[in-house]
């Protein structure tokens, strides 16, 4: 495969996620989660954005590198946590919307964050920075209203016509309007992510049934082409710092579902389960990370992103088999005698 | 001193899943229906010991969970409404009611955009036993209405979503 084939089809994976993602939320649920759990939400990025954050600091990277490296260790992977939960049928949990509320607001955060990200890459001056923050939070608001109050009108464009035609506007809407985004520097991911959350009802079931293959297509490209740009040989000097962010970040996330789970009413095993389901990070970081090793940014981030994304995406799901063998309850008329 | 058992129904929404509609039964443990926002319904009951994590779930289509409320209530207009379907080649009549402190109290059922989102086209609204006809865009519902609309089993099924929408 050339190399530019697997630029443009990384490109198109990254933006297709960020698309399906959007899809999957519809406005109202985006407030209504920002009402039930803010004060979690900022609990958890706090105690996850944070550590990544100063890590970068304390080794010496640049401010923006730093800037990646909290969006890597902040965010948990929804793709990861939503198959868990419905693998084992854990949907009708007491816990579950105290997790999905966190995925929620952390997707939000996500919209603002891309945009601010992408303007550090950029290496915009300070007062340049401003207005790039300001700009990403004006879209983002801005194109929440529309998608409120048009939302429907967007989707019924949508709706009306035969696969074919709707497979390829969809396609066609999310690449312009990310490539303008991209244009006026707010990042094509903020773009292709704000299109999913403008499509809801009818047509966010065919969004994602047609473009659901796609996505795990390109997005398959875009993970081999991260790969593609790690050298294994950089991994083992980072080893250290990563095992220290690992164990960070899964107490970080324990604590931030234990807090979100007590909200919700879930007990000590409900709390528990919630803090697991959360501790695994994956797509999304690593579009995170990508964003740096695109500018050049930092030698050491792709390799540390690397060790710490994969070690929590396989430490996550064992977590959460822990969390729901060791906390079970066990009352008393049912102990029986060996 | 035993007073009769209430029954609570706790809404809870699941963003990017759909909406949960669950029970404490008198035992303890939870019983409920989370309808998929793509569509299809899943039946969960809780544990005996921890009413926190589910026991069973099971994914129902909506012919098989209407199945299922008839083999619990057996009544004639249940089995009237199970002909009505069979009848007409998949299109199915529903009640679907609006409950105090959903979305569309006091609203108009043009905000709804049922026909534009589902497909299905509202008949009639029954408010205080009184049926009436043919409402326009311009219909104000008020708690307590039940709306008779028609359309496949699964667009009434998003249409029931759309209209238990919290406020």
């Amino acid at each position: 495969m050339s190399r530019e084939f697997i630029d443009a089809g990384a490109e198109l994976g990254a933006i297709l996620l960020l698309f399906l993602l959007g899809v999957e939320y519809s406005v109202d649920e985006l407030t209504a989660g920002v009402k039930r759990a803010h004060v979690s939400g900022t609990i958890d990025l706090a105690l996850n954005f944070v550590p990544g954050f100063i890590a970068g600091w304390a080794l010496g990277w640049s401010l923006t590198a730093a800037f990646l490296l909290g969006g890597v260790t902040y965010i948990s992977s929804s793709g990861i946590a939503a198959k868990l939960m419905r693998d084992l049928g854990w949907l009708g949990n007491r816990e579950t919307p105290a997790v999905l509320s966190i995925l929620v607001i952390e997707d939000l955060v996500m919209a603002v964050y891309l945009g601010v990200a992408a303007a550090l890459v950029l290496g915009t001056s300070t007062g340049g920075l401003a207005w790039s923050i300001l700009g990403a939070v004006a879209v983002v608001g801005a194109v929440l209203m529309v998608a409120k109050r048009f939302g429907a009108h967007l989707s019924r464009l949508v709706f009306t016509q035969s696969d074919e035609s709707v497979l390829l506007g969809l396609l066609g809407m999310v690449l312009l309007v990310a490539g303008v985004a991209e244009q006026v520097g707010v990042s094509a991911a903020v773009g292709a992510f704000l299109v999913g959350l403008a499509i809801s009802g009818e047509a966010a079931r065919r969004a994602d049934r047609l473009l659901g293959p796609l996505r795990d297509l390109f997005g398959a490209i875009f993970f081999v082409f991260f790969g593609l740009q790690v050298d294994p040989s950089t991994i083992p000097p980072v080893l250290l710092p990563a095992l220290v962010l690992v164990v960070v970040a899964i107490v970080g996330k324990l604590v931030t579902g234990w807090v979100s789970g007590k909200r919700f009413g879930a007990s000590t095993g409900g709390r528990l389960r919630a803090g697991a389901l959360l501790i695994a990070r994956g797509e999304f970081s690593i579009i995170i990370a990508e964003l740096g090793v695109e500018a050049g940014l930092e030698p050491q981030l792709a390799p540390l992103a690397t060790a710490v994304v994969f070690s929590l995406a396989v430490l996550g799901p064992v977590a959460v088999h822990i969390a729901s063998t060791t906390h079970r309850y066990t009352p008393r008329s049912q102990i029986r005698a060996p | 001193m035993s007073r009769p058992y209430e029954v609570k129904v706790v809404r809870t929404p699941l963003p990017g899943i759909g909406l949960r509609l669950e029970f404490a039964t008198a035992d303890g443990p939870r019983i409920g229906v989370i309808h998929r926002q793509k569509g299809g319904l899943e039946l969960f009951i809780s544990h005996a010991d921890d009413p926190d994590l589910t026991a069973a779930s099971l994914e129902m289509t909506v012919t098989e969970a209407a199945t299922l409320s008839e083999l619990f209530g057996g009544s004639a207009f249940s089995h009237e409404l199970s002909h009505l379907r069979e009848a007409a080649g998949g299109i199915a009549v529903d009640w679907l009611p609006i409950e105090a402190g959903t979305r569309y109290v006091e609203r108009r059922l043009g905000d709804t955009e049922l026909r534009a989102q589902t497909g299905v086209s509202v008949v009639t609204v029954i408010r205080e036993g009184a049926a009436i006809p043919s409402p326009g865009p311009e219909f104000v519902f008020n708690a307590g209405d039940v709306v008779v609309a028609v359309g496949t089993v699964d667009a009434l099924a998003s249409a029931a979503l759309i209209l238990q929408s919290e406020a």
